[in-house]
């Protein structure tokens, strides 16, 4: 398989402490991959530094073969590796569409200066654009809201607002920082569907932090799991459940709670 | 004069300006720290304090410890009530937060001037006589305000690290959250933190009425300082602040001193920007993430 | 900030989506009726106010453009003194007509605010707004002090008229077409770039800076081309204002014009263009009107803006969506 998303030997550090210690792993072209550990394993730093957010201490990361550290999320979204956020995380004054036209401001056909003073094709290509976001509504299964504004949303549908902001930015890979975080079993199965369905429509690979190990378990083709900043295994599904490491991480963070 | 002398002199004059900075900075620096609000009134409360010293201490004769204390009692309720009647239902967000202060700012400011007047007036030393070691002399008054300055912040700090309220505070200054789960009123903590924190402003400026002279205007440059002194030391960090500002007074008396008044004035500017480029966070402060 | 701009932008109906020409039509008619309004005031001392108004007009509508990518520039009082003693001095010194000399203040006024934005744009919120703070103190200890330029305290007299090709703009009624003319400018080129995609950008990053990034949206540099835009707006409106009042001095452009300015968009309503207008238009007459009772204009000021923020957070603007409810 070919990887799009290449991480090698990333480390952070805090001050003296590390967060993350020899993090390596891959996102192929068509997979659904699962970053899984107890709390405080390290997961929403290793996000954070894949997605530019932080910059590593040492290690290198590719995307389609290009180094991306160093640069600013902007130009990793504009790479093609799109995230979405941990908690909800839209605009909250504009409408449930220009939510999403706005994920798909890098790829729209409309200058800057160019929309300044409108024209008959800055015009048309707006509306291509607006169909676009249209559809990927009707993906996420909003569409019959778009015209409401986001920050009216209940709760599960701002999640999957997020999810088609995410993917108007057209990446070749996503990102989803604790997808089904806050959601009802119903939602949180509903959310694993479309995942699965990003992936198998072709759409875009998918990586996936998560801290509920069910929803990884059924939807995730490769699992790595994290514990105190390590990668203590990497693996299918089936492994990884029986992997003696692993279930201690989860068993010992559970015995402390 | 020898240089040995005017480096004394210097040295002593920049720890009265530097300890007035420094009560200043602590208190704009717990507001932030505690409630994420930038008190661009800061000043006032100074002004205000500074005020109070002008009646009680120079017109009606009161003893000036008695002043001292009026001022922060004073000026600290006036800082709850404040706090509970503009800034409480206002502080859901940075900006709006911070511009009522500076409509706060405008109001009291303005009201001073308008039944006290423009012109600055002058209030007596609180000791006379100086103090003679060698060649070097020490006006007793200036000697007053350190020890006055020193003595307020040691119990200050004493209050944050002992008492059980300058605890919480400390907590909700960490993690509101977390604080919230303990059981800690952020109601209750909010308002003492305000008033504490223009109670120690308007102590600075009734300690520094005798030295400088009382006006409507005179909050302005200590809380210019205090902006600066809470950037060096980072915003929210006590400990930079009191640094901080020792700091910020030692160069600025050095500086006036070799350099002249107003280019230490812009160059200070100018190194606080600097600093801030380089680190962001403050000389003390912690990164926010 | 995510929480903040939710409370912000709560009255906020605005949707760049939703482009309306209306404006155009109002502005249209607005020239027309401007047309005629120095020959309709009873006296100069009104036409002077409708100047002043314009004037903070231009002032209000460009800080909005900073504060629409989530940014308060205290600032801004000294970028407006910055392009007024650079015009002022261009045309004593240099004798650069008018008309030239506000278009190079005006550049020179964003390119220094483009150097110091990209500089201090890295800081968010507080730290922002702080820097903004010092670099007007560093103006107006630097107006007071270099006095082989500035004229110090005194300030700078005698700075000749507006004027435009030939024509002359010198008394307080020609000064007035003038002033709309540019008023009008700085108007459309709000509302140009508010439906443009510089506008989709600055609205995605006022309301949520992190995700704006992700979505592509460079924010740092969007932030930057709104400082640099609204405060080379306001050196070029310091500008009129040097030409128009032909004196200036440091106490010109203060802290505290800042704040009125602050206190404009506040007050007219922060979610829409339209509110800064509203804003000067309201609060530039009344302190003019009040001038008897001294002080009591800045005290009413800071009372009217305290008063607003508490009770009428979506400002001025926001009565209109009572009466008349969005459909949004």
């Amino acid at each position: 398989m070919k990887p799009v998303l290449e991480v090698k030997d990333v480390q952070k550090r805090f001050g003296g402490l590390w967060a993350l210690k020899n993090i390596s792993f891959m996102v192929g072209d068509a997979e659904v991959v699962g970053l899984i550990g107890p709390n405080g394993a390290g997961k929403t730093t290793c996000f954070n530094v894949v997605s530019g957010q932080l910059p590593p201490s040492s290690g290198e990361i590719s995307f389609d073969g290009q180094s991306i550290v160093g640069l600013r999320p902007n130009r990793i979204v504009r790479l093609g590796l799109s995230r979405t956020f941990q908690a909800t995380s839209v605009f909250p004054a504009a409408s449930v569409l220009e939510n999403v036209i706005r994920g798909a401001i890098t790829r729209m056909n409309v200058s800057f200066l160019g929309s300044l003073l409108p024209t008959p094709g800055s015009a048309e290509a707006m509306e291509r654009a607006r169909e676009r976001c249209m559809q990927l509504l009707h993906q996420v299964g909003i569409a019959h809201v778009h015209d409401h504004l986001a920050g009216a949303l209940p709760y599960g549908y701002q999640r999957r607002l997020g999810v088609a902001i995410a993917l108007a930015s057209e990446p070749k890979v996503i990102m989803m920082d604790e997808p089904a975080a806050g959601l009802n079993p119903e939602e949180s199965a509903a959310m694993g569907r479309l995942i699965r369905q990003i992936h198998e429509s072709g759409q875009a690979s998918v990586l996936i932090v998560e801290h509920d190990m069910r929803l990884v378990m059924g939807i995730c083709d490769r699992i790595i799991v994290l514990d105190h900043g390590e990668q203590i295994a990497a693996g299918k599904p089936d492994e990884i459940k029986s992997n003696p490491q692993v279930i201690e991480a989860y068993l010992g963070a559970e015995a402390v709670h | 004069m020898d240089f040995m002398t005017l480096t004394v002199q210097a040295g002593v004059n920049g720890l009265v300006i530097g300890m007035m900075y420094m009560l200043m900075a602590v208190g704009f620096t717990l507001v932030f720290g505690i409630m994420r609000i930038v008190n661009f009134a800061h000043g006032e409360f100074y002004m205000i304090g500074s005020l109070v010293a002008f009646y009680t201490f120079a017109q009606w004769e009161v003893p000036f410890v008695l002043t001292l204390v009026l001022a922060a009692v004073c000026v600290g309720l006036i800082g709850m009530v404040v706090e509970w009647l503009v800034i409480r239902p206002l502080r859901s967000d940075e900006l709006t937060g911070m511009i009522a202060t500076l409509g706060i700012s405008v109001v009291l400011q303005n009201a001073v001037l308008m039944f006290f007047g423009a012109s600055p007036r002058a209030i007596p030393d609180v000791v006379e006589g100086s103090l003679h070691v060698g060649p070097v002399v020490f006006t007793w008054s200036r000697l007053l305000v350190i020890a006055a300055a020193a003595v307020i912040v040691g119990g200050f700090w004493l209050f944050m690290q002992k008492h059980k309220l300058g605890r919480a505070m400390r907590a909700v200054a960490q993690d509101q959250e977390a604080a919230l789960i303990q059981g800690i009123s952020v109601d209750r903590i909010f308002p003492l933190a305000f008033g504490i924190s223009v109670a120690l402003a308007a102590v600075a400026g009734a300690l520094m009425a005798p030295v400088f002279a009382v006006s409507p205007f005179v909050g302005t440059t200590p809380m210019l300082k205090a902006f600066i002194v809470v950037i060096l030391g980072g915003l929210g960090s006590i400990p930079g602040a009191i640094l901080g500002g020792l700091l910020l007074g030692l160069i600025e008396s050095y500086g006036a001193t070799m350099l002249g008044s107003v280019v230490a004035d812009i160059l200070q500017l100018a190194l606080v920007i600097g600093i801030l480029l380089i680190r962001p966070s403050g000389l003390l402060g912690h990164r926010e993430a | 900030m995510r929480e903040t701009s939710m409370v912000l932008d709560k009255s906020a109906p605005s949707d760049p989506a939703r482009r309306s020409w209306t404006p155009l039509v109002l502005v249209i008619v607005a020239c027309g009726a401007a047309a005629f309004v120095p020959s309709l005031l009873p006296n100069l001392f009104y036409v002077h106010i409708a100047n002043l108004t314009l004037l903070s007009g231009i002032f209000a509508l460009s800080l909005w453009i900073i504060y629409s990518v989530g940014q308060l520039s205290l600032g801004h009082a000294a970028f407006a003194g910055l392009g007024a003693y650079i015009s002022a001095l261009l045309a004593l010194r240099l004798g650069v007509p008018p008309l030239l000399s506000l278009v190079i203040s005006g550049l020179a006024t964003a390119t220094s605010a483009a150097l110091l934005g990209a500089v201090i744009l890295r800081l968010r919120g507080v730290y922002f707004v702080l820097v903004t703070f010092l670099f007007g103190q560093i103006f107006t200890l630097v107006a007071l002090n270099w006095s082989d330029v500035t004229n110090g305290a005194n300030g700078l007299i005698s700075i000749p008229p507006m004027a435009l090709f030939g024509l002359s703009f010198a008394s307080r009624s020609s000064f007035f077409y003038f002033a709309f003319a540019m008023f009008i400018l700085v108007l459309l080129l709000t509302w140009a770039l508010n439906r443009s995609m510089f506008g989709r950008a600055f609205h995605s990053i006022q309301q949520n800076i992190d995700l704006a990034e992700s979505c592509g949206i460079d924010t740092s540099r969007f932030q930057i081309v709104a400082f640099a835009i609204g405060s080379g707006i306001a050196g070029v409106g310091g500008a009129m204002m040097a030409h128009y009042i032909r004196y200036i001095s440091p106490d010109t452009f203060t802290f505290q014009n800042s704040v009125a300015f602050i206190t404009m968009i506040v007050v007219g309503g922060r979610s829409l263009y339209w509110g800064a207008l509203v804003g000067a238009l309201f609060l530039t007459p009344l302190p003019e009107l009040l001038r008897d009772f001294a002080g009591m204009q800045h005290i009413l000021y800071g009372a009217v803006m305290i008063v607003v923020l508490r009770f009428l957070p979506g400002g001025l603007i926001s009565l209109a969506s009572l009466v008349k409810p969005n459909r949004g």
